[in-house]
């Protein structure tokens, strides 16, 4: 186990560095300056500031110069924000996006796990249907639509909860819930699949055949099953989420870090680029760990497989 | 010796605010607010509260009232005294001595001296660290040669003999230079403090070592909120009657509209979606901006064949365009068909607006065919071209423009042209590279100069993309900007513009001016004495408070 760890974590590390070295060769293609106020600025002066922050250098330099800072940890500052440090400002950001996802998530897989039994196991009833219905609804409606719908009716006609901005608690109810949809949606999908499949297995029949209480038939043999696909897609989904939406944080003007990953780009703010990208990889590729470690606690064979390789 | 006293700026500050008050500054006011809060949003964040860096409009807003000048914009385009209570120029206005007031503190209470003002204005143009507006101080002596690294920082016109006397020495007369030292780059900055900090000067993390100068001060800045209370070490803090100030930075339109109708906010902006909503409601208001849209057409480039060199073809377009249709069925937003390049907001002479004469090109459509006819004739084409490209804005109200335009053309000229919405910055390199035929693009002027519209298309000038080049405008804007008597300067610019807009006389269509800009907004009715300003930092709290409804 130990070894099949080790393996996998200097994976980790060469693919972060491809995708940095990509990154950054990639956003230099991008036209256009990181300079503000650049429509006024006088030739010499725009030269100036370039050669200051070393952008006149050749890429190769830039690029050996960008590594260096990043093994010993340094993103660098952010060029639409003087002087702020990159790391600082995704600190800052990072625990709102967090916590709106992180609830998005954990109640969306809630309600998606039950939503998905019931309709496994009342398969064809009303039930079945409805459930269906609300996936089709999480699937199709953009977040971005629900998340602006609820502010306008719930916030701005109702007054039952705040219709924007990072106050309370309950400022997080809404965001969250628009996010959460989604994750309710494919989460059920995947659990009633998987529980219709396993259910008509051979080996449940033999269980109920044992005599087993249906209780240990459904939650012991036949959901550990159908969870493996579920948490497979849970990683990913849960790293998208938490990392924020655009689109979410500006409808309810949260401070997170969503509006970095569109704006640093439009922006050309190539420190912010670079540092959102690194950060966001960072964080799928521990969760794809993470998500590996967990098959092997779900399902003994996985484990086994990983450890002969 | 020709001085020129300026009122103190308590005393005009009374009159600004129409109203007198005691010594604690709201006794008199007609049901003043127990709770003297102002909730106001911002759609971009801050980039810096380091001055002589700041360069976009939040970084700009927030310094304009946290921090003071020597002069500060009061209401109505008027200069009031800010920390220098007195100026004397010299008869040709090349030579500014302000005298600062003795009682005037950093919020940490030691005194604001003339070597803070020489120090942070020095500071912007240190060519080892370039600023985005240190060209700026172009006008005083020397200063362009130290920021280009020719002469000594001690040759620069800047010098403060003592504490409370600053003098600067301009290249040229500057009618307007007081304008200018109310801009964020000409603030005073406390050296021990910004040495200090270092980097982390005028950011998030350098928040607790700053000073102010100004009626504010920044309590908070985190999470996209910034919370400015009352600075009771503020010279003219009688004057000032908000004990606190919310301001809500990076908010989107539609978010802050939303708070606006719960009523979490005072004021917020609108964009073309929502003007009309509200245009008819007591809240709405417009603001006229020092800010123009134009087309710039591609006349001299080395490359590639230039279809708008032919004049009778600028001419046409020129004429081609009803820019009653842009400002007032589009922008909707208080914005003005231009007929001109410099907008109505700058002066002429005194306090007259430049606009005071008229416009200089007006829509007529039998005109422009003629125009029109007799260019292809010149240039020898049986019909328009096919491939004439457009850069637009990619904003929707401003391509909504651009689409409008594209119409007018084909319908009055037959003349198809192709749109293209590229980002920002690649719109602006496009422009800058003369890989463009005809570009959408506006300016703004930081100041009350109208120089600072008209210059920019002198031959030499950095920012003329256009490559127009005209002998005889570049005489007259030369002529204008030796001038310091401002009537006879304002004869040189209105000629200039002729030629640079008109299409009648010596008039060469360089640039197709398409509309005034303004921004509107919405403002609850119990916000009072809140000024937005045309150019510069876009509003002043100083003299703004609340009444109950």
């Amino acid at each position: 186990m130990l070894k099949y760890t080790l393996k996998r974590l200097s994976y980790m590390v060469v693919t972060l560095w491809i995708i940095a070295t990509v990154t950054f060769f990639l956003m230099h293609l991008l036209p256009g300056t990181p300079l503000k106020n650049e429509e006024k600025l006088p030739e010499h002066i725009k030269e100036q500031i370039m050669e200051k922050y070393g952008l006149n250098d050749p890429l190769p330099v830039q690029y050996l110069n960008f590594m260096g800072g990043l093994v010993q940890g340094d993103l660098g500052a952010s060029y639409t924000q003087d002087g702020r440090e990159v790391s600082g400002m995704i600190a800052e950001g990072f625990p709102v996006s967090a916590f709106i996802g992180g609830q998005a998530v954990v109640f969306g897989s809630i309600v998606g796990l039950l939503l998905g039994l019931i309709a496994a196991l009342k398969r064809g009833t009303w039930m079945d249907n409805l459930s269906t219905m609300i996936a089709v609804f999480g699937i199709s409606i953009p977040n971005f639509v629900l998340g602006a719908l609820l502010a306008y009716f719930v916030g701005v006609k109702w007054g039952i909860l705040p219709v924007a901005l990072w106050e309370s608690y309950a400022s997080s109810i809404m965001p969250s819930f628009a996010l959460a949809l989604v994750v309710v949606a494919i989460i059920s999908r995947y659990i009633r699949t998987e529980m219709v499949e396993v259910l008509d297995a051979e080996y449940m029949k033999t269980a109920k055949a044992k005599g087993l209480p249906r209780r240990t038939v459904v939650f012991r043999h036949a959901l550990r099953n159908a969870l493996i696909p579920a948490i497979t897609i849970l990683g990913p989904l849960t790293v998208n989420i938490i990392t924020g939406s655009l689109v979410i944080e500006q409808i309810f003007a949260l401070p997170g870090i969503g509006e970095y990953f569109v704006k640093s780009i439009v922006n050309n703010d190539y420190t912010m680029i670079t540092g959102i990208t690194i950060f966001y990889s960072i964080l799928i590729v521990s969760v794809i760990f993470i998500v590996d470690i967990l098959y092997g606690i779900i399902d003994p064979r996985i484990r086994l497989s990983g450890a002969k390789e | 010796m020709f001085t020129r006293k300026f009122c103190i700026g308590l005393a005009l500050s009374i009159v600004l605010t129409g109203c007198s008050f005691s010594s604690n500054g709201k006794a008199d006011i007609k049901g003043f607010a127990e709770n003297q809060t102002l909730r106001l949003t911002e759609q971009k964040n801050i980039a810096t509260l380091d001055s002589v860096k700041a360069s976009d409009s939040t970084s700009m807003n927030v310094l304009n009232n946290v921090q003071e000048g020597l002069m500060r914009m009061g209401k109505d385009k008027k200069l009031v005294n800010g920390i220098a209570e007195d100026v004397e120029t010299n008869k040709d206005k090349t030579n500014y001595t302000f005298k600062l007031r003795k009682d005037a503190k950093w919020s940490d209470g030691t005194p604001i001296t003339a070597h803070d003002f020489a120090y942070a204005w020095k500071r912007a143009i240190n060519p080892k660290e370039p600023t985005d507006y240190g060209y700026i101080f172009a006008p005083i002596v020397n200063a362009e040669n130290y920021s280009n690294g020719k002469v000594s920082v001690d040759k620069v016109g800047i010098m403060a003999p003592n504490d409370h006397t600053l003098q600067v020495k301009l290249v040229k007369p500057q009618n307007n230079f007081l304008s200018l030292t109310t801009l964020p780059a000409f603030l005073p900055q406390k050296k021990d403090l910004v040495e200090k900090a270092k980097t982390k000067y005028g950011t998030v993390e350098g928040l607790q070592n700053m000073v102010y100068s100004g009626p504010f001060k920044v309590d908070s800045w985190a999470n996209n909120k910034v919370v400015l209370s009352k600075n009771e070490e503020y010279w003219d803090r009688p004057a000032v009657k908000l004990e606190k100030v919310e301001l809500y930075i990076g908010m989107d339109i539609p978010t802050g509209i939303n708070l606006y109708n719960t009523d979490r906010i005072d004021a917020t902006a609108l964009d073309q979606a929502y003007v009309e909503v509200y245009k008819q409601t007591p809240d709405f208001i417009s603001v006229e901006l020092a800010s123009s849209n134009y087309i710039l057409l591609r006349i001299n480039h080395k490359e590639g064949e230039a279809f708008f060199k032919n004049t009778n073809i600028r001419k046409a377009i020129n004429l081609a365009i009803d820019r009653d249709v842009l400002a007032n069925k589009i922008m909707k937003d208080g914005s003005k068909p231009a007929g001109g390049f410099v907008p109505p907001s700058l002066n002429g002479v005194g306090n007259e607006s430049f606009r005071k004469h008229g416009e200089v090109v007006k829509y007529d459509v039998s005109k422009a065919k003629e125009y029109w006819k007799k260019g292809l004739e010149e240039l020898k084409l049986s019909s328009a071209p096919e491939e004439i490209q457009m850069i637009s804005y990619n904003s929707t109200a401003k391509r909504d423009m651009a689409v409008a335009i594209k119409e007018q053309l084909r319908r009055n000229l037959g003349l198809n042209v192709l749109l293209d919405a590229p980002p920002w910055s690649v719109h602006l390199q496009n422009l800058r590279e003369g890989n463009y035929q005809m570009g959408m693009l506006g300016w703004g002027a930081d100041y009350n100069d109208p120089i600072s519209f008209l210059e920019i298309f002198q031959s030499d000038a950095g920012m003329n993309w256009a490559g127009f080049s005209n002998a005889e405008y570049d005489k007259l804007l030369e002529q204008a900007k030796s001038e310091s008597n401002q009537a006879k300067q304002y004869e040189l610019l209105k000629q200039a513009e002729q030629i640079l807009v008109g299409t009648e006389g010596k008039g060469q269509s360089a640039i197709i001016p398409l509309i005034y800009a303004s921004n509107a907004y919405i403002q609850k009715p119990h916000v009072k004495e809140l000024y937005r300003h045309a150019y510069g930092p876009e509003y002043s709290l100083k003299w703004a408070y609340l009444v109950n409804e």
